[in-house]
């Protein structure tokens, strides 16, 4: 609502306020018959009655709306507002408003007799003013409550937006005023007029009136009370001025049985609910943030219990948990006494008893009357001389952990659907409560196991990087590691024999004595199944190694005598090939290995296939490395002894052509000294003789002259470059032309032959040859020479061709050995070197020599050089 | 005309007539003195061992010199020789039976003038002496101090 709307109202009720009265008064007074109409006419054409209505008008009007004014400026949200000050304002409005009125009124009466006695012919008397004095009253209270209550209601649509802690008007007030009051002050009215109209006023009808008029108030002070009874909770709501959801059961009492008795007493049930809720919750809280979630269970099972106790207001309560190792219901909590783990009572699941019976049909049972329920156990009739029994199953996750229960003995008592649904969810709480608790404990179990792997895995890559230097301590590293995380008696790591067909112990640590063993092998012939299911490269889980399939032929000759019970074998791996295994044994009997320990014994398994393939690594390395020093020492060793022989080679032919020619030389030399000197005393036949040894001598020397060079080719280092073969053809060509300058020949040379060689042994190479062909021309009549290279394959294919004497290819594979002569010495002079010489340095380029002839045909000698 | 000297060092008794023979043959007639080793030869050329007293001044014209020579090598006596100030630029011809290279090239190293290898063909050998003589002893002008008195 807007000021300016509740102004406009205000003001339409003030209006109301100063006039009606006066209209209603004048009206009663001409009605019960205190003055006639001229007179009240008379009365209102006076100066003084209509001064006086108008001079409180203004007050009424200008005095009360100020009173209002914090009020208006609250709802016009002007600055320095607060709603406080609205709500003070309207607590003094009643106070105002009613002292304004009555007084307004009370002169109002007086004002009216003397108007009425100086201008009318009204006779001013006591009883008169007496009664013009009760209409004002009786005016007053009809006309005035009605407005004054619509005002309230006014103000009430106004501060509908401030939460109002106390009553401004209570409603037994507007109840007393409304419902009591008005009633019997018209009937005071209707009395005064029929003592005016009958003149039956007297001493018995005034007592008469006094009378009933005192039963009358007697009654409504009766309703009023009663009424108020009614009222009385809502009045202890607002008695303690507190919030709503902070009241306590205790501050509402219903004390009727009306409506608002019943009302109050659902806020009371609603306030005991929010209790017990809240204490669900605080307990919850306490669940979640239990630090010994072990230690602590006990106590928040005893404290269920206690809220059980309270919420349902029973007799008796029980917290009858599952023993998960025995077909067993255990009472482990009881109201009154302390948490027995192994319970109060026990009762067997096989039994009669609503415990049970809720435990399997997990549905909550309400049961007024156990004694003709045959579901209900004669002890908890006998025993606990129980009458009525709430029961609901502890359910989490789709499992039932238990049963909670509340027992009223004695007396029987009903449960309501309210009753229900608390134990079901206490029982909910006490589930989640034991299902927190395990989860964290498993949680921590985890956390522990976990931290211990962890610590393990760290331990093996330590292990792991002393692999190379010690493989014995890095796997018995390995095995302490494993047999601790896992608590197991045995643990060992198996590899392969070279022979692939059994398994070798390289470590076995025995927990109990805290010793390392190695040595052992299992055959695969004796262990076909094991050794097929290891070879598959997978985790093998014996649960009951005498019962898997895998490990029961074991079972006789190692399981038994050693005392195995179940096994986890992980592979060791090279790649994808299984090398070896990691055996983890237990003692005693069958244990069930958790995809954790599998995943562990998996993840060990590898960092010891690791462990063992670095050693393995460094044992190759280390080998090989023996191996390379050896083959350098070798090699430096091939060096030497080749580099002594290459020195006395060259010593050899050092002192061959120095000491093999000096001889030569003297034989040659002192022939020819007696041939000149001696000239006369030899005949023609000695001459001769002479002539043949220096013949001889001189073909001797030609012989270890190319020896010499073809040792020589094969000696010195190739010095590669580009090499222009048609010049050094060309130079070749002229200097043997020169030794026999009056031979027609023609020599055909291809332009700009290049190759990749060594000059010096090219030019040996085209020397040959060519002296060759020259030489096998000799007695050719057209003699013709060509060098050249054709395409062969993608390879440069040089050729010298001649038309000379030319061979017998029958003999084509002498051609190139050393001493080979196709021709006679007579026929051609030569020594059978040149050609090897040709071939060695032919070979030495990484090329391909060969001949073509035929007899009489001329010889074409081919020649490939290597890849530069 | 000034008697002008030759060295020839030759160890072996057979080239050492053939040379003498060849250079006979091309008509030089010069003093021929032989060393048969190196240390004969570098005897005579210093005037020392049993060459003591000998003038040194009067250095031979021409210096034939084998390298294969007992006791110190050819090599050795041609190290020495260039190494002394008498004998510095005295004219040294390496005559050897060897084509090999490294000879050829050790010898050209240490300052000979000239490297002739001894062809087994005496008419060749008779050739390549003359050739020698004439032009050592004819047409090359020796150094100013090897001249002598």
């Amino acid at each position: 609502m807007s000021a300016s709307e509740f102004r406009r109202r205000y003001l339409w009720l003030m209006v109301f306020t100063w006039n009606l009265p006066a209209l209603v008064g004048f009206a009663a007074i001409i009605f019960i018959g205190v003055m006639t109409p001229g007179q009240v006419v008379g009365i209102l054409t006076t100066p003084l009655e209509p001064a006086y209505i108008i001079l409180w008008q203004f007050i009424g009007i200008v005095l009360l709306p100020r009173q209002m004014r914090p009020l208006m400026d609250w709802l016009d949200n002007r600055p320095g507002s607060t709603p406080d000050a609205a709500l003070r304002a309207m607590r003094r409005f009643p106070l105002w408003f009613w002292s304004l009125f009555l007084t307004y009124l009370v002169l109002a009466a007086i004002s009216v007799v003397i108007a009425a006695d100086i201008y009318t012919d009204f006779e001013a008397t006591p009883l008169a003013l007496f009664r013009i004095e009760l209409v004002a009253l009786i005016v007053s209270i009809i006309v005035g409550l009605p407005i004054f209550f619509l005002i309230l209601d006014l103000l009430g649509r106004a501060m509908g937006g401030l939460v109002v802690r106390r009553p401004i008007i209570t409603v037994k007030t507007k109840v007393f005023l409304i419902g009591a009051l008005i009633p019997l002050l018209i009937d005071t009215m209707l009395v005064q007029y029929y003592w005016t109209r009958t003149g039956f006023f007297t001493r018995e009808t005034f007592i008469i009136w006094l009378s009933l008029e005192m039963l009358a108030i007697g009654g409504s002070l009766i309703f009023v009370r009663s009424f108020g009874q009614s009222l009385s909770p809502l009045q202890g709501v607002i008695e303690h001025e507190l919030p709503l959801w902070k009241l306590e059961p205790q501050h509402i009492r219903p004390c009727s049985t009306d409506e608002l008795g019943v009302l109050s007493g659902g806020f009371r049930e609603l306030l005991e609910d929010l209790a017990v809720h809240d204490e669900i919750l605080s307990f919850n809280n306490r669940v979640l943030t239990a630090a010994e979630a072990q230690a602590q269970l006990p106590r928040l099972l005893d404290e269920i219990v206690a809220l059980v106790d309270r919420a349902i207001g029973d007799s008796m309560s029980f917290l009858i948990l599952r023993d998960p190792h025995s077909e067993e219901l255990v009472a482990v909590s009881q109201s009154g006494a302390d948490h027995d783990p192994g319970g109060h009572f026990r009762i067997q699941l096989d039994e009669p008893s609503l415990a049970v019976e809720a435990f399997l049909v997990r549905e909550t049972l309400a049961i007024d009357d156990v004694s003709r329920d045959p579901r209900v156990s004669p002890r908890l009739r006998e025993r606990f001389r129980v009458c009525s029994a709430l029961v609901a199953p502890l359910l989490m996750e789709g499992e039932c952990l238990g049963v909670l229960m509340t027992v009223s003995r004695e007396k029987p008592r009903h449960y309501s659907s309210r009753h229900v649904l608390l134990l079901e969810n206490l029982a909910h709480e006490a589930a989640l409560a034991i299902h927190t608790i395990q989860l964290r404990e498993q949680h921590q179990v985890l956390e522990q196991r976990q931290r211990a792997q962890h610590q393990a895995l760290l331990e093996l890559s330590r292990a792991q990087a002393a692999a190379e230097e010690d493989l014995a301590t890095a796997l018995a590293v390995s095995t302490e590691a494993v047999a601790r995380t896992v608590g197991v008696a045995r643990a060992s790591v198996w590899h392969y024999t070279e022979e692939h067909d059994a398994i070798e112990c390289l470590d076995l640590y025995l927990a109990a004595e805290d010793v390392h063993q190695r040595g052992g092998l299992l055959s695969a012939r004796d262990y076909p199944d094991y050794f097929h299911a290891l070879e598959e490269n997978r985790v093998i889980v014996a649960t009951d190694a005498h019962a898997a399939v895998e490990t029961r032929e074991f079972s006789d000759d190692y399981l038994g005598p050693l005392g195995i019970g179940a096994m986890l074998h992980a592979p060791l791996r090279r790649g994808t090939e299984v090398v070896g295994v990691l055996c983890i044994e237990h003692l005693g009997g069958q244990r069930v290995w958790t995809l954790d320990e599998q995943n562990f014994a998996s993840s060990v398994a590898d960092m010891v296939s690791l462990i063992l393939e670095l050693w393995k690594h460094k044992q190759t390395a280390e080998a090989l490395r023996r191996h390379q020093d050896h083959l350098e020492e070798l090699v430096a060793e091939r060096t030497t002894q080749l580099q002594a022989t290459n020195e006395e080679l060259e010593a050899f032919s050092y002192s061959v052509s120095h000491d093999l020619r000096a001889p030569l030389r003297a034989i040659d030399g002192f022939s020819r000294a007696l041939m000149e000197d001696y000239h006369e005393v030899l005949d023609s036949t000695a001459r001769d003789y002479l002539e043949r040894v220096c013949k001889g001598a001189g073909h001797m020397g030609q012989l270890i002259d190319d020896l010499l060079q073809l040792s020589r080719v094969s000696r010195s280092a190739l010095e590669k470059k580009q090499v222009d073969l048609t010049q050094l053809a060309g130079e070749t060509m002229a200097r043997l032309r020169e030794t026999a300058p009056d031979r027609q020949l023609s020599f055909h040379c291809a332009e700009d032959l290049k190759a990749h060689g060594d000059e010096r042994l090219l030019g040996i190479v085209l020397d040959n040859l060519l002296s060759n062909a020259w030489k096998f021309t000799r007695h050719t009549p057209d003699a013709h020479i060509e060098f050249g290279v054709q395409q062969e394959d993608g390879q440069q294919v040089f050729y010298v061709r001649d038309n000379g004497a030319g061979f017998d290819m029958a003999y084509a594979d002498k051609l190139f050995g050393a001493f080979q002569r196709l021709h006679s010495t007579s026929e051609f002079e030569g020594t059978g070197i040149g050609l090897a010489t040709v071939q060695r340095i032919i070979h030495r380029h990484g090329g391909r020599v060969w001949a073509e002839a035929g007899r009489g045909e001329g010889a074409s000698f081919y020649f490939t050089l290597g890849a530069p | 005309m000034e008697e002008r000297t030759i060295l020839l060092v030759e160890d072996n008794p057979d080239d050492e007539a053939l040379t003498l023979r060849a250079l006979s043959k091309n008509n030089i007639l010069n003093e021929v003195i032989v060393a048969h080793d190196g240390v004969e030869a570098l005897d005579y050329l210093f005037g020392t061992g049993s060459y003591e007293g000998r003038d040194t001044s009067r250095q031979p014209e021409l210096i034939l010199l084998d390298l294969k020579l007992p006791r110190v090598d050819g090599l050795e006596v041609l190290k020495r020789l260039r190494a002394d100030e008498r004998t510095r630029l005295q004219p040294v011809v390496i005559l050897t039976t060897s084509n090999e290279e490294r000879d050829i090239v050790s010898s050209y190293e240490l300052g000979a003038n000239s490297y002739i290898r001894k062809p087994v063909d005496f008419n060749q050998f008779i050739e390549a002496v003359g050739q020698l003589g004439l032009y050592w002893l004819v047409i090359n002008q020796p150094p100013p101090e090897a001249r002598g008195t």
